[in-house]
């Protein structure tokens, strides 16, 4: 008796091991979370969404590049604030950042320091040229940043609307691009973007 | 150099809509991946020139249901070597109401775009590989 339930174990183990033999480890530590899609469209709600920045970064780039590729000298533009003006919390430098990495990337624009890097553009300025601890010759010197010779500036605003079945958000976004120096706006664009789900 | 490109490009488009349709549709296929069998969502008509040295195209999208049907859909950008000459764009979605043709105006990312490929997901697909289950 005994010596047979010790070889049914004794099976049952070597059945696990070849089994276990078989079967790939993966290179994780197993839990919950599952990585996605970062590029997939976000049904999750009807707030401002991954998918509409995605899409409104990538017209208004588009459409800047498309008006930077028509100049006869890349441009030079620095960005300046996008407005919320809805009544939800949207982080609008994400959606300048990507605005202005694309257009880098797609090689029409360039940029130059916007005000919210300047603090640090000015403390790395003072610190290579007043500290006394660079070398002369490699050191930048204060006073030779170029300006940008074009400001991009917008906002966001919805209007939302409910019913007892509905609730249908409309998001538009708009962008300019003025001359700095004449204060002409040189171009302009918008994306519209309308989200309903049930109430 | 440009405006030859661009002259060369819509002959040889404009040629493929003066042929009979199923040659038309053969050229488009060859600009369009299907993600699954879209049932009710095709690319009907395509389009393409360089302005400023950018690829803009224009894609007739078309819904041969009676209901409002959505899609989704981005483009592999490809340089003249073949290489992707983009990083994978984002999905976009794109709702067509019973019927309707809708015509979207793509710009290329940067001039290193010289070809692409329209990738397009119909939220409805067919059952089947081809058709429907019977």
């Amino acid at each position: 008796m005994k010596i047979a339930s010790v070889s049914k174990v004794a099976m049952a183990l070597s059945l696990a091991g070849l089994l276990t033999a078989c079967a790939n480890s993966r290179p994780t530590v197993d839990g919950d979370v599952h990585y996605g899609d970062a590029k997939a469209v976000e049904k999750v709600t009807n707030e401002f969404g991954s998918t509409d920045l995605q899409s409104i970064a990538e017209t208004m780039a588009r459409s800047l590049a498309q008006t930077g590729a028509g100049m006869r000298t890349k441009p030079l533009v620095t960005i300046a604030e996008v407005k919320n003006k809805t009544s939800e919390y949207i982080d609008t430098r994400a959606i300048t950042d990507t605005i202005r990495t694309q257009l880098l990337k797609s090689g029409t624009m360039r940029f130059a320091t916007d005000i919210a890097s300047m603090q640090n553009q000015t403390d790395e300025l003072t610190r290579q040229s007043s500290s006394g601890l660079y070398k002369g010759s490699t050191a930048a010197k204060i006073g030779k940043m170029e300006g940008a010779q074009y400001r991009i500036e917008g906002s966001i605003s919805s209007i939302v609307k409910r019913n007892s079945d509905v609730k249908d958000v409309y998001y538009k976004f708009s962008l300019m691009m003025t001359n700095v120096e004449a204060g002409t706006i040189e171009w302009a664009d918008e994306k519209e973007i309308r989200k309903t789900s049930p109430r | 150099m440009s405006t030859i490109r661009s002259v060369l490009l819509s002959a040889v488009l404009g040629m493929a809509l003066a042929l009979a349709p199923p040659a038309l549709a053969q050229t488009i296929a060859s600009k369009v991946d299907y993600v699954g069998t879209s049932r009710y969502l095709t690319v009907s008509g395509l389009k393409a020139r360089e302005v400023n040295g950018l690829l803009n195209l224009y894609v007739e999208i078309t819904n041969s249901d009676n209901d409002d049907q959505e899609g989704y859909y981005r483009i592999d950008w490809v340089d003249d070597a073949g290489f992707p000459a983009w990083e994978e764009e984002a999905w976009k979605p794109i709702v067509l109401h019973g019927n309707q043709k809708r015509t979207l105006q793509i710009i290329a990312p940067s001039r290193k775009a010289q070809d692409f490929k329209i990738v397009f997901s119909g939220e409805r697909n067919w059952s089947g590989p081809t058709g429907p289950r019977e």
